[in-house]
């Protein structure tokens, strides 16, 4: 089910080639939210990008929406080039999004068939006869049931499950090929957030979707993704298979965000042990502000193994064997390893 | 000053760490508490809630939205505003000299005296608990001013800037405005206030749920660091049961406005008998484990509202049988004595 076998001889789906994307400031150089990021979605995979707030991950998934431009690089769905301002209606026939909040993407004074009913229409999925059936059909596929009586319910007569699930009901709606879900669970309680990230997964299956899954929680990324990639304040630190990434992590950040998820089965004692081992861990002030400099790694100031050659720009080494595992980080530099 | 760091050298124990235990008896002692919501129907959000917290312990209510769990903490601190009101029951806090005082019998001038000296609380969304449009040395000293006017300035500076070290931001932060902080770092401003009267409870209600993991862990971190030094008392509300296995002592869970299990956190990691704890627990994946199928709880809880007279679970519980739509459910403690019960008939040999 999770296999990513073969993956690197099949054509991407979606290709992202040094995506850059800037926000202009009124002091100063604009702020660069996305700094050369590439990555590719594949047909029925789904892929999990992973990092804090503030490290543009909702950028990249706006960028892919086309509801942000690009600044530099390029993005290419099924082969062909995507520009800015053109030919959006046909994109977003193919690539769909569901975000965070289900409380805020649904319009309170419509129903949930007017919901679904619109995108069926406009991409000619359904005609004025037949669209009741098209959007019943639609929420039997999200499990909404039974789905006559929920077409005509408004979102505030819905719970947050539910209503993620008209979210992503009306995101299949055109049949797209590709669809982008920003943290689609985490406002969700934990007893329901499994239910919807098993419907995203049977959707992909069954639909042969390629899923970009953003998150910052890597414990769902591990059992719902195949590929990982991790940024940190725009970069793309780290990426390579799921399990490379949860199992031997590479770079310094990713094994921060792996120490600090929350862990089962652990007794006090353990948990007492890893909180000084963090403690100690950290990097004294002075020691961050001589390293810094803008210019080498952004990871830098946080960073246990920062030294000298770190203020310089790392490029991205091969971690391990596997050479699809990559981590932006001197640590894997082949010369300097040991 | 002097009175306050009587106060936290008094409160550290050299065996603090290890025996965060209910040796001396119960700070707060919330009893049959009921809380309802006006409306066309009445909304029974909380029903019949009783548990302790003991001096130095750090207590876990966990449930999904809806459970009640904030309107109990808004509760226990006499904070509720129309429609809510307490129906019945008592929130009693044993004070400093060993009297004990019912925080739902206090009127409002009483309850200004009572809340940051005594019970403080820390909010989910820090950026709405904060002033905008003054710096945070203004509302720190709005805080101390209202419990003692005749602080000099000097003092209200030496202590802000004690507490902002102590809950790990630079001094600088003294002067800046709440937009200019991070949202990590807000949620430590707001610890940090919370604890500016030495409160012996701090309620704090989902205090990292707007954080990603990292700033969540470096917070928790802080807060266990806090209370070890401290030893104050704190309830911690969330709805993430993984959470609290790793900070709580003890682990109260919530469902429909009920206490459905309370147990010492380590019973509950072991031996978690509600199907609905085991619901949740199942329902949090491992990282390091092997990869699964996984499945939260199917359906949805019930209206409040509505009359139920058997278990409030039983339609969304694998373990369901004839007894549970409409007997109603009683305590069943795991043994005499136990400080574990379950309220599931399940457990009831009488059923």
């Amino acid at each position: 089910m999770h296999t990513t076998e073969a993956q690197n001889s099949e054509i991407p789906l979606m290709e992202v080639k040094d995506l850059t994307v800037e926000f202009k400031q009124r002091h100063g150089r604009n702020l660069r939210a996305v700094n050369k990021a590439s990555f590719g979605l594949y047909a029925g995979k789904t892929l999990a990008l992973v990092g804090e707030s503030g490290s543009g991950k909702s950028t990249i998934v706006k960028t892919l929406g086309k509801l942000i431009k690009i600044d530099g690089g390029s993005v290419a769905l099924a082969g062909k080039p995507v520009k800015n301002y053109r030919h959006t209606f046909e994109y977003r026939q193919q690539v769909q999004l569901v975000f965070q909040d289900p409380f805020a993407s649904l319009n309170p004074v419509h129903t949930v068939f007017h919901h679904l009913a619109r995108p069926l229409l406009l991409h000619g999925k359904a005609d004025k006869k037949n669209v009741r059936d098209k959007v019943e059909e639609l929420l039997e596929k999200v499990k909404l049931t039974p789905a006559a009586e929920l077409a005509n319910k408004y979102p505030h007569e819905l719970s947050g499950g539910q209503r993620q699930r008209v979210a992503i009901a009306r995101a299949i709606a055109p049949n797209p090929k590709v669809l982008l879900a920003d943290e689609p669970v985490s406002m969700l309680d934990v007893s329901i957030r499994l239910e919807i990230l098993n419907l995203l997964d049977e959707l992909r299956q069954k639909e042969n979707l390629a899923i970009l899954y953003v998150t910052h929680d890597l414990t769902t990324a591990r059992h719902f993704s195949s590929s990982i990639i991790v940024m940190h304040k725009g970069d793309i630190v780290e990426s390579g298979d799921t399990d490379a990434i949860v199992l031997a992590p590479g770079h310094p950040y990713t094994q921060l965000l792996l120490n600090s998820s929350p862990k089962k089965n652990l007794t006090k004692e353990e948990l007492g042990k890893e909180r000084s081992e963090r403690l100690a861990g950290k990097v004294s002030a002075a020691m961050k502000q001589s390293l810094y400099t803008n210019k080498g790694c952004n990871f830098i100031d946080r960073c246990p193994y920062a030294k000298e050659v770190c203020t310089a720009a790392p490029g991205y080494f091969t971690v391990g064997s596997d050479n699809t595992h990559k981590a932006k980080c001197w640590l894997y530099e082949p010369n300097s390893r040991q | 000053m002097t009175t306050e760091q009587d106060r936290i050298k008094e409160n550290i124990r050299p065996d603090a760490a290890t025996d965060r235990t209910i040796a001396c008896g119960p700070i707060l002692s919330v009893r049959e508490l009921n809380v309802e919501y006006r409306g066309e129907k009445v909304t029974k959000a909380v029903q019949n809630v009783s548990f302790e917290l003991y001096k130095g312990e750090i207590l876990g209510i966990a449930g999904e939205s809806g459970c009640g769990k904030s309107t109990l903490a808004y509760a226990i601190t006499n904070m509720l505003k129309p429609p809510a009101y307490i129906k019945s029951g008592k929130a009693v806090y044993s004070q400093e000299d060993g009297s004990p005082i019912d925080i739902l019998e206090l009127n409002e001038k009483q309850l200004r005296q009572f809340r940051w000296t005594e019970v403080s609380m820390v909010f989910q969304s820090a950026m709405n608990a904060l002033n905008p449009v003054t710096n945070l040395k203004k509302q720190f000293a709005d805080i101390f001013l209202a419990h003692k006017p005749d602080m000099s300035k000097n003092e209200q500076t030496e202590k802000t800037l004690r507490l902002l070290e102590m809950v790990g931001l630079d001094k600088s932060t003294i002067n800046r405005f709440p937009h200019e902080l991070s949202g990590g770092m807000r949620q430590r401003v707001i610890i940090a206030m919370s604890l500016c009267h030495m409160p012996n409870v701090v309620i704090m209600d989902e205090p990292t749920t707007a954080l990603d993991v990292v700033i969540q862990r470096e917070i928790l971190d802080e807060i266990i660091n806090l209370q070890k030094e401290l030893n104050f008392s704190v309830i911690f509300i969330t709805h993430d049961i993984s959470l609290l296995m790793e900070i709580s002592d003890r682990l109260l869970v919530m469902y429909a406005g009920q206490i459905v299990e309370q147990a010492p956190t380590d019973e509950i990691i072991n031996q978690a008998l509600h199907p609905y704890t085991n619901g949740i627990m199942a329902s949090i994946p491992d990282l390091y484990g092997e990869r699964k199928e996984l499945h939260g709880i199917p359906g949805t809880p019930p209206d409040l509202s509505l009359d139920i007279p058997g278990c409030p679970f039983e339609p969304r519980c694998p373990d369901a049988f004839g007894a549970c739509r409409d007997i109603p459910l009683q305590k069943i403690f795991l043994a005499d004595g136990s400080d574990h019960f379950v309220k599931c008939h399940k457990y009831d040999q009488r059923v």
